[in-house]
């Protein structure tokens, strides 16, 4: 159709996407753009600020690289991507769920490690950490050789990926449940850290007003045939920004129950001085599909970086 | 707020941008949330499909580059720019209006031409078109010493920028309005051409069975401080495409008169067989003259 007037366009547009043959792309597409339209008229959306948005847009494949993706991290930042994963967990959102988002940092191809390893790999800093953790399945038998990829920052709140001075694959490893669902292994605390703001997400935080950190957390995938892969984080229970994660990710049931002990108290390894912590935690799988992601990253950041 | 439930999620992002200084960007950043939020409950999203949208989008930044730019071209493909053009232009799309996109070949240092002057700066094909321009304001007086760019695509539908055949700025040029508000300019008849389909969006297209052809017409920007800045384009009348354009933008009032000339003698000598002449009358509304930000360099 010719368009005559403003409101014709939503219209003209429904139209030309009414012939999608898939059914399902259809109803996302069409969906899509009458709230995009919507959006637009609700504000009356000035030119200049449309070409801002489109800027911004640009600016957010640009700095998406091997090593970093701007889109998960703006995705994550307007709250979609925590909405995402709690319409599709735990039934529809109406009950507690372990699972969360994925991230932009996990790599597929962290090493396989024996129960009760350690993933340091070269010195990093902060008190050591051991954690003792089940899988079960929803009627709460215990999901044995199930792969659990974990990974972290430090406590200096970076990724080995982004950061050249830690080892390749540091503070990542894939263990296998036990024939009782456990699985075991040694890390140090993980600590809040900033998300990068050299791109369109820094500039959308700054006129916001927002601050730029989610809270420390470990992330867990687990997959096992049979069951719906779980991808999911614990959040360290004593972080000051549990309540203002910039991810929007940390979920009441999802705060973990990282145990202090003091100096002294004895750890579960000889080597240990200073305080260190613990955490046992109960992963619950869904039945379904096991899927792994696409990982969103595919290399480490190079020194010359 | 930590979030207990799914129901949780759009308060808690909706109470941090709320935290902007700027009332502006909280309104708009707060109704593209909403909105966004909205979407993805209504159709119930998948995480695999969060993972496509993902993908998509920063596939439109990497695949624009200096000469070419896949968001604006994704955005004209779902109808954004023409809606966004028509709310901002002819009182707030109540009436018609003279707007149309800049769409995404606009280059902003285009070679002064004198008025009269030909735009064809390489040999490149298709029947000659002399067009002649008058600009006026609201009132109907003359809008003097204007400064418009005009540009289009070859014969063969491609702009300059896409073509190495092409010279450089080809079918591109800076003119001046005279005293009466006049310009006029000689250049060979546009064609209607098809959007480049090697990124997401020609995905985006093939999924949804739609052509991807624009119908030929002309662009203009013309510029003159107190007038708000008009981007317009006029279209070929005739052409197959104009109630299916790929990018949404033909309004009625855009669809020139382009006239064929079979005989008869033409403005300027040396043109051999048919010839097409325009008519064009542009009023520009008062307001602030601004430039946009070019799309390519």
């Amino acid at each position: 159709m010719i368009i005559a007037r403003q409101e014709d366009v939503t219209t003209a547009v429904l139209e030309a996407f009414a012939k999608t043959p898939d059914p399902r792309l259809r109803e996302i597409l069409m969906a899509l753009v009458r709230h995009l339209h919507g959006f637009a008229r609700e504000v009356k959306l000035t030119e200049r600020e449309f070409q801002e948005a489109v800027n911004y847009v640009v600016q957010i494949g640009k700095h998406t690289s091997d090593s970093h993706n701007e889109g998960v991290l703006m995705a994550g930042s307007l709250g979609l991507s925590a909405l995402v994963c709690l319409l599709n967990n735990g039934n529809a959102g109406q009950t507690e769920t372990d699972a969360n988002m994925l991230g932009p940092f996990w790599r597929d191809d962290a090493p396989a490690m024996p129960n009760g390893a350690s993933i340091v790999r070269s010195p990093t800093p902060g008190p050591a950490m051991f954690v003792d953790a089940v899988v079960k399945d929803r009627a709460g038998q215990p999901v044995a050789g199930a792969k659990v990829d974990i990974w972290q920052s430090s406590p200096e709140g970076l990724y080995e990926n982004q950061d050249p001075t830690q080892a390749e694959m540091n503070l990542r490893g894939v263990f296998t449940t036990d024939e009782e669902g456990r699985f075991s292994f040694r890390s140090v605390k993980p600590a809040g850290y900033p998300i990068p703001i050299d791109g369109p997400v820094g500039d959308m935080l700054r006129a916001q007003g927002r601050h730029n950190f989610r809270p420390a957390h470990l992330h867990v995938m687990v997959n096992k045939p049979g069951l719906k892969t779980l991808i999911s984080q614990v959040y360290v229970n004593d972080d000051p920004r549990l309540d203002t994660d910039v991810q929007f990710g940390v979920t009441r049931h999802l705060i973990g129950n990282y145990v202090r002990h003091a100096a002294g108290e004895p750890a579960p390894a000889p080597d240990v001085t200073g305080e260190w912590y613990s955490l046992t935690h109960e992963f619950v799988m869904e039945p379904g599909e096991m899927r792994m992601p696409r990982p969103p990253i595919r290399s480490k950041a190079l020194a010359a970086e | 707020m930590i979030i207990a439930n799914e129901d949780d999620v759009t308060p808690a992002v909706l109470a941090a941008m709320n935290q902007a200084d700027d009332p502006r960007v909280r309104e708009v950043m707060a109704a593209l949330v909403k909105h966004l939020h909205a979407f993805a409950r209504e159709v119930k999203l998948t995480e695999d499909e969060w993972g496509i949208g993902v993908d998509f989008i920063t596939r439109l930044g990497k695949k624009t580059t200096d000469t070419h730019n896949e968001t604006i071209l994704c955005s004209d493909a779902v109808g954004l720019s023409t809606m966004v053009c028509l709310m901002n232009n002819g009182k707030n799309g109540g009436t018609e209006s003279a707007s149309a996109l800049l769409g995404p070949f606009w280059r902003m240092h285009s070679p002064e031409t004198k008025s009269g002057g030909s735009i064809v700066r390489s040999p490149t094909p298709g029947p000659a078109l002399f067009v002649d321009c008058e600009v006026k304001d609201a009132k109907g007086k003359p809008v003097v010493d204007a400064e418009i760019d005009v540009w289009h695509a070859s014969t063969e539908g491609m702009y300059e920028n896409q073509d190495d055949t092409q010279a450089n700025m080809n079918l591109r040029g800076k003119f001046h309005t005279d005293k009466d508000g006049r310009f006029s300019f000689r250049t060979v008849l546009p064609a209607g051409y098809p959007v480049p389909v090697d990124g997401p969006v020609g995905q985006l297209l093939r999924a949804q069975n739609r052509h991807r052809f624009r119908p030929a017409h002309l662009h203009f920007l013309l510029n003159k401080s107190g007038f708000k800045t008009l981007i317009t384009q006029i279209f070929v009348n005739g052409d197959q495409y104009l109630d299916s354009d790929v990018v949404f933008g033909v309004t009625p009032p855009l669809v020139g008169d382009y006239k064929l000339h079979t005989d008869g003698p033409a403005p300027a000598p040396d043109v051999n067989g048919e010839w097409y002449s325009l008519d064009a009358h542009f009023v520009m509304e008062p307001g602030n003259s601004k430039l946009p930000i070019p799309p390519i360099a």
